[in-house]
Order: C-alpha cells, then sequence, then structure tokens
C-alpha cells in the first residue's frame, strides 16, 4: 500500500488516526464464505455475466417479449388508420329527380267460373269482394293506374258479387 | 519465469487457492471500509461479501497492472451508495448516532474518555463525503490519483481537501474537552 506523501506534522497524525480507526477482525464464517464460491448466493445476474449461452438465451426472450405486444400495437394501428369508414355529409345535389311512384302490376283476381262454384260459398265471394275492393283502391291512388282505368274489365261474375257485396 | 504475485491475478489465471489470501488481505480492510462508512456489523459482513461475489465475478476485466484494492473498493464504494439509495431511512451517520448512542451508555462511559474513542466520534461527525475521502486516501492508504479516479474529481483537489480535513480534524481534536489527555 503506497500512499501519496503528506506532509510530516500530517503523517503523523495520519498515523494516529490509522490506529484510531483500525480495520476489525475477520469472522472466521465470513473468511469461509469469502474463500468459497459455491457458498455465494446463486444470482441470475451473476448467472447472465458469467454464462454466455444463458445470455443469449435471456437476450432472445426480452426481445420476443418485448417484440410480440409491440407488433401488435404496430398492427393494431396500421389497422385503424385503413379501415375505418371516413363519417361526413354528402352535399345535396341540385338537380335530383323528381319523385316517381313506381307503376303496381295490379292484376285483379278472375274470380273462377260461378257455374263450377258454389254460389253459396260465403267464404270465397268475400275474398274476391276484399281483394277487389283493394285493387279499386289501389287503382284510385296510382296516377299510372287512374289514366288508364278502367284497364281490366272484371269479369261479368266478378262484376255481379261486386255489386252484391256494394249493396 | 515467476506468475503473478496478485492474489486476484492469480485467481484470473485459474489459481483457486489465491482466495484464500484474498479473504485474509482484502475482507478486513472492507469490513472495516464498510463499518466506518456506517454501516452495522452485519450489514458489513453482508456488504464485504457482495463486493468478493461481484469482483471475482467480474474479474475477467481486471488488469493485473492496476491495484488490487483500487479495484475492490472502488466496488465497495458503488455498493455502499447503492445500499444507502435502498435504505434512506438509516443512513450512515444515523446508524452511527445510534452506535454512539449505544456508547454513552454510562457503564461504557470509560471509554470515551480513550483519545482513540474521540478520534472515532470526530471522524464520524464529519460530513460523508470528507469522511470517504479520509476513508480512501489515509485510512486505506490509496495513492491520489486512485482517489481521484474513484471520487471523479482532480488531483490536486484530493490532495488540497486531503490537507484541509486533516487539518481540521487535528484542530477540532486539540479543541475537543479531552483533546489534550
Amino acid at each position: 500500500m503506497n500512499s501519496s506523501p503528506l506532509p510530516p506534522d500530517l503523517e503523523e497524525f495520519a498515523d494516529e488516526l490509522r490506529s484510531a480507526l483500525e480495520d476489525p477482525a475477520l469472522p472466521s464464517d465470513l473468511r469461509t464464505r469469502l474463500s468459497s464460491p459455491r457458498l455465494w448466493p446463486w444470482t441470475f445476474r451473476g448467472a447472465v455475466q458469467n454464462n454466455r449461452v444463458l445470455r443469449t438465451a435471456a437476450s432472445v426472450l426480452i426481445l420476443l417479449c418485448v417484440s410480440v405486444p409491440v407488433m401488435a400495437v404496430i398492427a393494431l394501428m396500421e389497422s385503424r388508420s385503413s379501415d375505418l369508414p371516413i363519417l361526413q355529409f354528402e352535399p345535396v345535389p341540385q338537380n335530383l329527380p323528381s319523385d316517381s311512384v313506381r307503376e303496381l302490376p295490379l292484376v285483379p283476381i278472375v274470380p273462377p267460373d260461378p257455374v263450377l262454384v258454389d254460389p253459396l260459398d260465403d267464404a270465397w265471394a268475400a275474398a274476391v269482394r276484399v281483394e277487389n275492393t283493394r285493387l279499386r283502391w289501389l287503382q284510385s291512388w296510382t296516377p299510372a293506374a287512374r289514366a288508364v282505368a278502367p284497364w281490366c274489365p272484371l269479369p261479368a261474375a266478378a262484376a255481379i258479387l261486386l255489386e252484391q257485396g256494394g249493396s | 519465469m515467476s506468475g503473478p504475485t496478485d492474489p486476484l491475478a492469480r485467481y484470473k489465471a485459474g489459481d483457486e487457492s489465491a482466495l484464500l489470501e484474498l479473504a485474509e488481505s482484502m475482507g478486513p480492510r472492507l469490513l472495516g471500509f464498510f463499518r466506518r462508512m456506517g454501516a452495522q456489523s452485519a450489514t458489513a459482513e453482508d456488504l464485504t461479501q457482495d463486493v468478493f461475489v461481484r469482483a471475482l465475478r467480474g474479474v475477467s476485466r481486471y488488469q493485473p497492472s492496476g491495484r488490487m484494492d483500487s479495484w475492490f473498493l472502488r466496488i465497495a464504494r458503488n455498493l455502499w451508495i447503492d445500499h444507502c439509495r435502498r435504505h434512506r431511512a438509516v443512513t450512515g451517520r444515523e446508524d452511527w448516532e445510534r452506535q454512539v448512542g449505544d456508547q454513552v451508555d454510562p457503564s461504557e462511559q470509560a471509554a470515551q474518555t480513550d483519545r482513540a474513542a474521540q478520534i472515532r466520534a470526530i471522524v464520524h461527525a464529519t460530513d460523508p463525503a470528507t469522511r470517504e475521502l479520509l476513508e480512501l486516501a489515509v485510512l486505506q492508504k490509496l495513492p491520489y490519483a486512485e482517489v481521484s479516479s474513484l471520487l471523479d474529481i482532480p488531483v490536486g483537489t484530493v490532495k488540497s481537501r486531503v490537507h484541509y480535513a486533516l487539518r481540521r480534524l487535528r484542530d477540532q481534536l486539540a479543541g475537543h474537552p479531552l483533546g489534550d489527555a
């Protein structure tokens, strides 16, 4: 131990300091612990520092642990930026076509030959009456149908039944 | 051609028997370092063992041309700083005050009259930076250049601070009620 020289007066005091603050004796159990590396505690850090294979494995593990969530976040951000619809208001076009009403295919139900039908079957007659009433109502409210009315003359039997129903 | 005489260099070269020599030479010095810096006995022993573990696990970086004690004391200082950061509630000074408190017990009062006890009390009452400087430069006998490298301050500053600290301690001791006893 070669300390730097001190002035003589301070060197004397330094010696006094050293003798007053001398090193304690080394306990025997501590001496045993210090000289026996097998008794030293195993630490992950120490093992990583000494073992190259373990160091590489730890590096790969850390890299994977970090890269997976990072990649997931990046993928999530990319999908959000490309697939999200843009919400906005479209301007109203100036030359909108006027409302038009689709012409309904009005096909009145033609009742079967009354000879073959039981005239007393009120249910059949009522169904025909209701359907024809509906068709007439539609005709009255459909401009195209009104223009061509009467576009489809009802059979005589149906007309008779309608008149009977109306009366 | 003889091998290295430095025990740490011999351990690095594969000589396991150098460990006992290392324990004999550096163990008491490290234990004294931690005790004087304010660690309790059990803590000082644990820290001494930690220094050995770290020093010998990193022995591949040790250059035999350097000073072995400087290598150990650098690790010891870093460990002590880490320890103080982790245990802010019980700093060195508090620890020392607790020890002094034990010492002023009436049954131990006779020992207080000893000049060595006065020196210990005055040294431990100094600020931690001065105590560390005295520890390294005076008690551990490291050259100023090594202390400068350890504490990261210029060599001239180390020298002037050591001289100033020693003179101040000597004056304090002279002014101590029992200083001239």
